[in-house]
This record gives structure tokens, sequence and C-alpha cells, in this order.
């Protein structure tokens, strides 16, 4: 199957077959759009490497929750109700992002968005199933990474949708008639009968190295190997919130997330639990960007604690998330990130006791003075026992 | 089950456990007397307008409001009650729960007491038949306006929350009666049906409410004139159908492959 693998050396540039207008007989480019801006909006289309990771491929878990902890890798189930909604991993990161970095806006009004930047669009532009093929074969790569890297087995994901009084699956075929299928049945390439030439595993971090930071002894680190993903445990709660929402333009916003001291020595004593414990449950920790509000396309943060960074985020669907009488109800996204690394060292540096976490989020792509993105709290959770 | 599905299991379960309560005991009075104080038509023949007002004031006027609240409403609050104590500090989960709620049913209960006297004293110069006819028509016309879809979608917000001190508490109350307002919006129309009919109040009331519950499952939709049925829950209900009648044509076999050509 092809794909775009824009995080291989010298690919992150778009294929030449869909950046040229027209083919090399002089007939137009059928792959060729106008409407696709790209990150700098000037019709040069590329992924920023800097913009993008592949922290995903280490979630330990399918299926996440909405109360503020991890949304896994795959997302979070909703069941009959539709609020809560809330990317999950591969979702956020690089789906989202290579969305609104492909799209860009239109250079001479920012709220025009590039067809790449909206959901209601993004499948006009032919790159889009280059793109998804991508995070078909991430998905691939994730699943290969067993015992915990395992799709759903709850019956409910697997029926998909269509079981749940939403949308079915379909696909038109060369013949014009719709292919229904659903999650189950697209969890293994081999029945499906296609593959892709790269599958290789690419790990951001092993959860044993976690352990061994936090001052795991050696006889826990042996007996948790092949155990440790298996995580299960789903305890959330708010360590700590905004009290004001934050404006966002052309320039950085900064604030503070004060945190509560009982519930911060919680996490702190979990990770601390790691050198003593025999199976030891730190916690992990989740930066929540809530209410998240706006109306400029393609819109681009960088996120920093501190001074160091959490991540890029790709504000894909923005735009109709923020209008009351759309699906969203004007609720606007929640973006969840991990800062349990963040945190750890923190509490490494015994730098945790803190009364408050310093956020500073960067624009990356043009907010207008009068149009601007507002995050209605910043707040952090713990996930743990 | 999922993670996230043990966490609605948290809310779902006392919500649901208490809603039933709720019914029993309204189920339990509604063999005992042949309406509730809430009804306007519970008076019959004409009533004075000094009796009339006395009764809605009364304590089993309210005691009946609150079970008829609880019984109909504490499943459409899952979703709310869930997102409030999602974002509150863990020791502070069930006070923004209780003012969430508290606030609900004193904006609903003034409101709905409004509406009661109002259709109360159209009763005085009414004649019933003609009322209840008027409140069908009513309901049928709201369900299908743009405002009730209004209120539908505004049901769905989810606004910031403060955190701490009693900022988190304004913000719970503030939650609470807004919801309420669009909620009573939502909702009036067809409650007023039951309220109205001199026999099978409980009967109706129960539809009505499954039909409330229902219309929240769907997602928020531009407002707009149409003609409105819970769709999800009417699809739900058709692939639970259509996936029992395969069980029993082809035994258990959920996941058919087909291939791609």
């Amino acid at each position: 199957m092809p794909y775009w693998n824009y995080f291989k050396h010298n690919q992150n540039k778009l294929p030449s077959a869909f950046s040229e207008k027209t083919w090399p007989d002089g007939g137009d480019n059928p792959l060729f759009v106008p409407q696709r801006y790209g990150p700098d909006n000037d019709g040069t289309v590329y992924v920023p490497l800097d913009q993008v990771n592949l922290n995903a491929l280490d979630d330990p878990e399918f299926s996440g929750v909405v109360s503020g902890g991890s949304t896994s890798f795959g997302g979070v189930d909703t069941g009959f109700e539709h609020s809560g909604h809330v990317h999950g991993g591969i979702e956020t990161q690089p789906h989202d992002m290579v969305h609104v970095l492909v799209g860009g806006s239109d250079p001479h009004d920012p709220q025009l968005p590039g067809l790449m930047s909206e959901p209601d669009t993004a499948g006009l532009d032919p790159i889009f199933w280059l793109h998804h093929a991508n995070i078909d074969r991430l998905w691939e790569v994730w699943r290969r990474n067993p015992p915990s890297h395992v799709d759903p087995s709850d019956s409910k994901w697997q029926k998909g949708p269509a079981s749940m009084g939403e949308r079915e699956f379909a696909m038109p075929k060369p013949d014009g008639k719709p292919w229904i299928y659903t999650p189950a049945d697209m969890t293994n390439l081999v029945t499906l009968g296609y593959t892709y030439d790269d599958l290789t595993i690419t790990l951001t971090e092993q959860r044993v190295e976690r352990f061994r930071r936090l001052g795991a002894s050696a006889a826990s680190l042996t007996a948790m190997k092949g155990v440790v993903g298996v995580l299960g445990r789903h305890n959330v709660e708010l360590v700590g919130a905004t009290q004001s929402p934050l404006r966002i333009t052309s320039r950085e916003a900064q604030t503070s997330v004060r945190l509560d001291p009982g519930v911060r020595r919680k996490v702190a004593a979990s990770l601390t639990a790691v050198r003593t414990a025999a199976s030891p449950a730190p916690d992990r920790v989740f930066l929540n960007l809530e209410n998240v509000r706006g109306m400029t396309a393609s819109t681009r943060l960088r996120v920093y604690i501190g001074g160091q960074e959490v991540a890029t985020v790709g504000l894909f669907g923005l735009r109709k998330a923020s209008q009351s009488d759309e699906k969203h109800a004007g609720n606007g996204l929640r973006v969840v990130l991990d800062i349990t690394k963040i945190v750890d060292a923190l509490h490494l540096e015994n730098k945790l006791d803190v009364d408050a976490l310093d956020v500073r989020i960067v624009p990356l792509s043009r907010i207008p003075e009068e149009v601007p993105v507002t995050v209605g709290r910043v707040s952090v959770y713990r996930e743990g026992q | 089950m999922t993670a996230a599905a043990r966490e609605r299991l948290q809310i779902r379960v006392p919500m649901l456990l208490a809603s039933g309560a709720a019914w029993m005991l309204l189920i339990s009075e509604s063999s005992r007397t042949s309406s509730f104080s809430f009804c306007p038509a519970d008076m019959h023949g004409v009533t004075p307008l000094s009796r009339f007002i006395d009764l809605r004031l009364s304590r089993s006027f309210f005691a009946d409001w609150l079970l008829m609240l609880a019984a109909m409403m504490l499943p459409a609050l899952m979703a709310p009650v869930r997102y409030i104590r999602d974002r509150s500090f863990a020791s502070k989960r069930m006070r923004a729960t209780v003012l969430f709620l508290c606030a609900y049913t004193v904006t609903w209960t003034a409101a709905g007491s409004a509406l009661v006297a109002l259709v109360g004293l159209a009763r005085v110069i009414f004649r019933d038949s003609h009322l209840l006819a008027t409140a069908i028509m009513l309901a049928l016309l709201w369900q299908s306006s743009p405002w009730k879809q209004r209120c539908l979608n505004r049901c769905h917000a989810e606004p910031e929350l403060s955190a701490y001190g009693f900022a988190a508490d304004l913000s719970a109350l503030r939650f609470g009666l807004v919801h309420a307002m669009w909620c009573f919006g939502s909702c009036w129309a067809l409650m007023l049906v039951p309220w109205l009919l001199l026999r099978g109040h409980i009967v109706a009331m129960g539809v009505v409410a499954l039909w409330l519950f229902a219309e929240r499952l769907d997602a928020p939709a531009w407002p707009a004139w149409r003609w409105r049925i819970p769709s999800k829950a009417s699809r739900i209900v058709l692939a639970m159908l259509v996936m029992q009648l395969k069980r029993e044509r082809q035994g258990f076999a959920p996941f058919q492959h087909q291939e791609p050509t």
C-alpha cells in the first residue's frame, strides 16, 4: 500500500506526484490542489520535523479515558453519549498536526482554510489518502509490540459505530457499491490482503527505562519485564488548574497552573515509591488544555512547562468545535498532553515541591489579534492507583 | 469493559438507581391518587383561584414535583454530572455535584411552577379538552421549531469550571442554573401533555421521559424547522434488532468479513 512517511529521512516534503501542477506531458495533474497552502501558507508543502512526533507508539493501551488522564493510542470510548470527545494519541500526533501543516490557510485570509485543514473538506485532497495510509501503517507498527499493544476486545469497539447508532464505515468500491466494514475487519493486514514495506517498530521510550530512571531496584525491574505495559489502572484526579482563561494571539501566552498541595504530594509519593516498592506503579501526569476555541484555520501551538517543551499541537477541527450549533456544541477542543517525563525530571531534581507550574504557549501559525484562540482552563491530572 | 465505560458506570449506576427509586414512589403514589399535585388537571371541575394557588404552593406539590424531576430528569443529567465530577478536585466532587443539582432543581422548579400556574389559570378560563388539544399542538409545534434545537444544543454545553474555593462553588451553581434553563426550554412543551391528562399520567410521563432522554443522545444540529425524532436512539434500537435477527438466522457469527474488490 502506498503511504507518505514524512518521518523518513528526506521525505518530509510533499511527494512531487502531488506537488507538480502538470503531468510530464503537459496535462493537468489531478493530484495537485491549489488549496494546499503548507505550514508557511505559501503553497510550499512540507512537514517540519520538529512539529511532529511518534510518542503515541509508546502508549501502552489502545483505549483511554475522557476524565483528563491518558487518551491512549487510539482514543476514548464515548458510549452512547457524544460528549467528552477528545483525540487519542495517534490522532493528536501526527494525524491532526499533519492535517493542519499540509492544509495551512489562505495567505490573504487566515480564516480561509486549506482543504486538509478542515475535517469536512480534508478527503477532497488526494494527499489525505496517503496520510491516512501512513496512520494505518503506524497502527500496525503499534500493534507489533505486544503484549500490551493490542486492539480492544470490547465487542462494541469491534462492531464499530453502527452498533451504537452512528454511521457505519463504508468505502466505495470501483463499481460504485459500498464496502461496509467494521473495526474488527481492519485489525489483520493478512486477511485484508495488503501490507506496508516498512513496519519497523519505533519506540520513543521503553517504559522500563522510566522505572530505571526513577530508581527502581534491579529485582523489580526484572520482575516487571513483560508485564510492565499492562497497566489497567485509571484512577484519574485533578492536580491543579488555572483560575482564568488564556488568550492566544500572535504573541506567546503565559499562565500559571496552581497545584493542590495534597494531590501534588500524592504524585510525588508514587514516584518516590518506585525505589522501594516490589511492584511500583508511579503516576502518569497529563496537561489538559480545556475548551480551546477559535476561528482561525490551521492553528498550531507549541506548549512549554517552565523552559521544557511539552509538545506541539495542531488544532484540527477547531473552528467547527467552537460553534455552538455544531457537533461539539461550542465546547471547543480538549487537548491532553502527557507530561509524565517532565514531572519525573522535576521530581528527580527535587523541584516538584512547588505551588504552581508555569505554562507557556507559543503560536506556530498566524492568529490575528481580532480572532484570538482562547483556552478556557489549563489543568493537570494524575492517573494512577 | 473499557476504562471509559467503567468511568461512565460510576455515574450511571447511582443516577439510574435514584431515578428508578423516584419512579417507584411515583407509581405507588399514582395507585393511591388519580393524579399528582403538580398536574393542573388534578382538580376536577371548576376550581376557585384561591384554592388553586393554595394547592400549588402546598408541601405535597413540591414533594411530587421533586419526585417527578428526579424520575424524569436524572437520566438526562448523567453527562453534565460526569463532566462536573471530572473537572473538580476529588475531595470536592460531591460538593460540586450537589451544588449543580441544587441550582438545577431550583431553576427548573421556579420555571416549572410558573408554567403550572399559567396552565392552572388557563384552566380556570378554558375547558379541559380544549387545553389538552392546545398543549398537544403546542408540543408538536415546539418539537419542530429551531428554538427547540437551540435549547437541545445548549444542553450539551460543557463550560469552563473553576477548581478553587468560592469560585468553584459559584461555577457549579452557574452551570446548574444555565443547564436547567436550556433543559426546561427543551422539555416544557412535551411535559405539558402528561400534566394535562385526566388519566394515565404515569404512563405518559414515562413515555415523555424516555423521549427526552433519547433526544439528548443526538448530537447538536443546526437549528431549523423540521420534524424532530430521537434518531440516534432509533438507530441503536434498529441496530440491536438487526443483530439479534442475524444471530438467530446464522448462529453467533458477529463479524463476517467481506473481501474488498
